[in-house]
């Protein structure tokens, strides 16, 4: 308190008068109900989509499961504070921070501010993700070491949602064009009544790059996983999971887990429904098992999942489910945790989650049409309850947006049933996916394709390899890495490697142009990996044509992704961010 | 330490320097939101000469806030949602001095005010 102090020391007074414990620094809302509000702007506004996106992929607690942002005007003379978490699940920030983030005048001021808003807001979502704000309620002595340590915990769930939504977090590491660091204003920034975090700005350094190392690993588990590499993946999630367990981490574990059990069974099983959030599928279309006698429902087919596939399935279970703890309300978790219910063979589990994510999305198609087989599922000992999913699939399948995975899994259930007017109905859902074939995935559309009497329309989509060289210049060749004399020498003016030793199982470096522009991922001396990063990779619009067939699309915390065979672009805002592209 | 701080001749040291400070008009403020806060749930009748020379003491803060030059926003809301609320209640304690549901509303809005006033 600069400025103000009289009437806050008056309000402990009032507070020791009235003989009630201390209260904390602003407990709701309501007591800010005299600040005036900001007044809105295009910064005020961008805070607000900040918040928004950070938010999405931080932990929350049970307590919060929505928290609020309420942007205020800095007075003149006023509270010098930044950002606040209150106890009800709002979170306060001031003018003043957003001034603040706005500091420097360089050529990437936007990206500069919109990752020091993340920052910010991330570090009073730690705080409400751990629900440690009213640490002063309880005693007011000796607050420093206890109050450092959770103010450091804050900053490194800050810096990890920021980074995990896609903010260039580097940039709160580097020198600014004034010559001082952000994490300077951010270390003395007024901390009212609460004692100062005492780091020097070099330690405080050192203490994120550690999370910025490990932060890279996830990263390629991430893209790992993303190119069905989650046999290496999986190593990289866990290395990040022993600093930062967030629901982040633990959802890509769990889907790591399902696509492993997905490859282990045959594709018959494995496809006998259209999933969401399953992007798979391509590798699985080689592994096509026909023949076996079929089955009505996964229900039947669980009971033939190998031990392999079934401790895989567990896996997925487990860490999905911490996903959830983590964050209640994480949509994507739920939805991969109720399909693995499916493929375990317990749809009464899968319909609990799903019922959930409904609610959260009740106008999902694909959640509807999930829900409608989970439904279907649950038939067996004299239950029959084919006809009541069949009807409300049809009614969903009548309009035009209708998804193709519904028209699939229509389809499916109606053959199942094999009757000559269902096998009828069927086929017109199959001739209704066949005229769409060149936009379905490849195992899907080989199924779909394999239908008696059904004609694919596989119009061959005229396009030209990705620009490897003009505007996506990936720089090495996919060879041994100590063959490539060339390679050898341009690395060495490259950033120290990033060792990796995961597990005594993989080993390896990531390596990193010093502009940032380029990063390659080499295990066991080949390169497995080349990403590249910038603001010069070109639109969403031009992707497709870079690719013979139509774009995969899978949204991220931080962007979406487009994929096509070995490479993957991912994009904000309709501009490509990174390119990925992996060893085939 | 309420009560001391209140009752004592001599002000605390870490309170007095603020009664020679820019902020001198604020600290009375709050030292008198205060007071009225005890007086608003004396059990006792207050004589209404009381309420007469506290509504004259608001008038005069509410004049010398309002006289102020420069007038910061800060000032604004203080006069508006923290001092003229106050004055209102106390016109109306001057007609009926012992009124419960006036004096309970008194009292309640002092003890908000004084916390959103700290947060501004």
């Amino acid at each position: 308190m600069k400025n103000k102090p009289y009437f806050f020391i008056i309000s402990l007074l009032l507070n020791a008068v009235c003989s009630v414990p201390y209260f904390a620094y602003g407990n709701t809302i309501d007591d800010y109900s005299l600040h005036p509000r900001a007044p809105n702007n295009s910064r005020v506004e961008k805070a607000r989509q900040i918040f928004e996106r950070v938010r999405d992929v931080a932990n929350k607690h049970p307590k919060f499961p929505n928290p609020q942002l309420v942007v205020l005007k800095s007075l003149k003379n006023g509270s010098k504070q930044w950002a606040v978490a209150l106890e009800d699940g709002h979170i306060l920030l001031w003018t003043r921070a957003i001034d603040a983030s706005y500091q420097a005048k360089s050529q990437n001021e936007e990206i500069e501010a919109e990752a020091r808003l993340a920052f910010i807001l991330g570090h009073e979502l730690g705080h409400l993700a751990s629900d440690d704000y009213g640490f002063l309620k309880r005693s007011r002595k000796n607050v420093t070491q206890k109050r450092r340590k959770r103010e450091l915990a804050a900053d490194k769930k800050g810096y990890a949602y920021a980074a995990l939504s896609g903010y260039r977090v580097n940039f709160l590491l580097k020198k600014t064009s004034n010559n001082n660091y952000f994490l300077e204003e951010w270390l003395k920034r007024p901390r009212e009544i609460y004692p100062p975090v005492e780091i020097s700005v070099s330690a405080f350094q050192n203490y994120l790059h550690k999370l910025e190392y490990k932060l890279s690993l996830f990263e390629f588990g991430v893209r790992l996983s993303h190119f069905e590499r989650c046999d290496d993946g999986v190593y990289f999630l866990q290395e990040f999971e022993k600093v930062f367990p967030a629901r982040e981490v633990f959802n890509n574990q769990g889907f790591c887990y399902l696509q492993l059990a997905r490859q282990e069974m045959d594709s018959e099983h494995a496809n006998f429904y259209w999933m969401p959030q399953i992007l798979d599928a391509e590798t699985l279309a080689a592994r096509i098992v026909m023949g076996m006698e079929p089955v009505k429902t996964l229900k039947q087919a669980a009971r033939r999942l190998s031990n392999e596939t079934k401790d895989l399935l567990e896996k997925a279970e487990e860490f999905l489910k911490q996903a959830i703890e983590a964050d209640l309300d994480y949509f994507p978790a739920r939805l991969n945790l109720a399909i693995t219910y499916l493929y375990l063979g317990q749809p009464y589990n899968a319909r609990f989650l799903i019922d959930q994510a409904y609610r959260l999305a009740p106008d999902n198609l694909e959640i509807q049409g999930l829900r409608t087989i989970i439904f279907y599922e649950q038939s067996g000992n004299g239950l029959d309850i084919w006809s009541s999913a069949i009807e409300p699939l049809k009614k969903r399948a009548a309009k035009l947006n209708a998804p193709p995975s519904l028209l699939y899994n229509l389809a499916r259930l109606l053959d199942i049933r094999a009757s000559r007017t269902f096998s009828d109905d069927a086929k017109r859902y199959w001739n209704r996916l066949a005229r769409m074939a060149d936009t379905l995935p490849k195992p899907i559309r080989a199924f779909v394709c394999r239908q008696p009497n059904t004609v694919c329309d596989t119009k061959l989509i005229q396009h030209q390899p990705p620009p490897w060289q003009k505007n996506w210049p990936i720089p090495f060749k996919w060879q041994k890495i100590s063959e490539q004399e060339a390679v050898m020498n341009r690395l060495s003016d490259w950033e120290e490697p990033i060792p990796i030793d995961l597990s005594e199982k993989l080993r390896g470096h990531i390596y990193q142009r010093p502009n940032g522009g380029v990063e390659i991922l080499e295990l066991e001396e080949f390169m497995q990996m080349q990403v590249l990063k910038g603001d010069n990779l070109g639109t969403v619009h031009k992707l497709s044509s870079y690719c013979g067939q139509p774009l995969r699309q899978r949204t991220l915390a931080r962007g979406v992704l487009w994929s096509c065979g070995d490479w993957a672009a991912l994009a904000l805002d309709g501009k490509v961010r990174e390119v990925w592209r992996v060893l085939r | 330490m309420g009560q001391a701080t209140l009752t004592q001749n001599q002000r605390p040291k870490e309170l007095a320097r603020w009664a020679n400070s820019q902020w001198a008009e604020e600290y009375e403020l709050g030292r008198w939101f205060v007071l009225l806060w005890v007086m608003a749930q004396t059990p006792e009748k207050v004589p209404t000469d009381f309420w007469n020379q506290q509504l004259a003491i608001g008038k005069t803060l509410q004049a010398n806030l309002s006289n102020r030059s420069p007038r910061y926003e800060i000032t604004e809301i203080i006069l508006e949602n923290g001092l003229k609320p106050v004055v209102v209640f106390l016109t109306q304690l001057q007609k009926e001095s012992d009124d419960h549901d006036i004096l309970s509303q008194l009292s309640k809005h002092l003890k908000s005010a004084t916390k959103r006033i700290s947060l501004l």
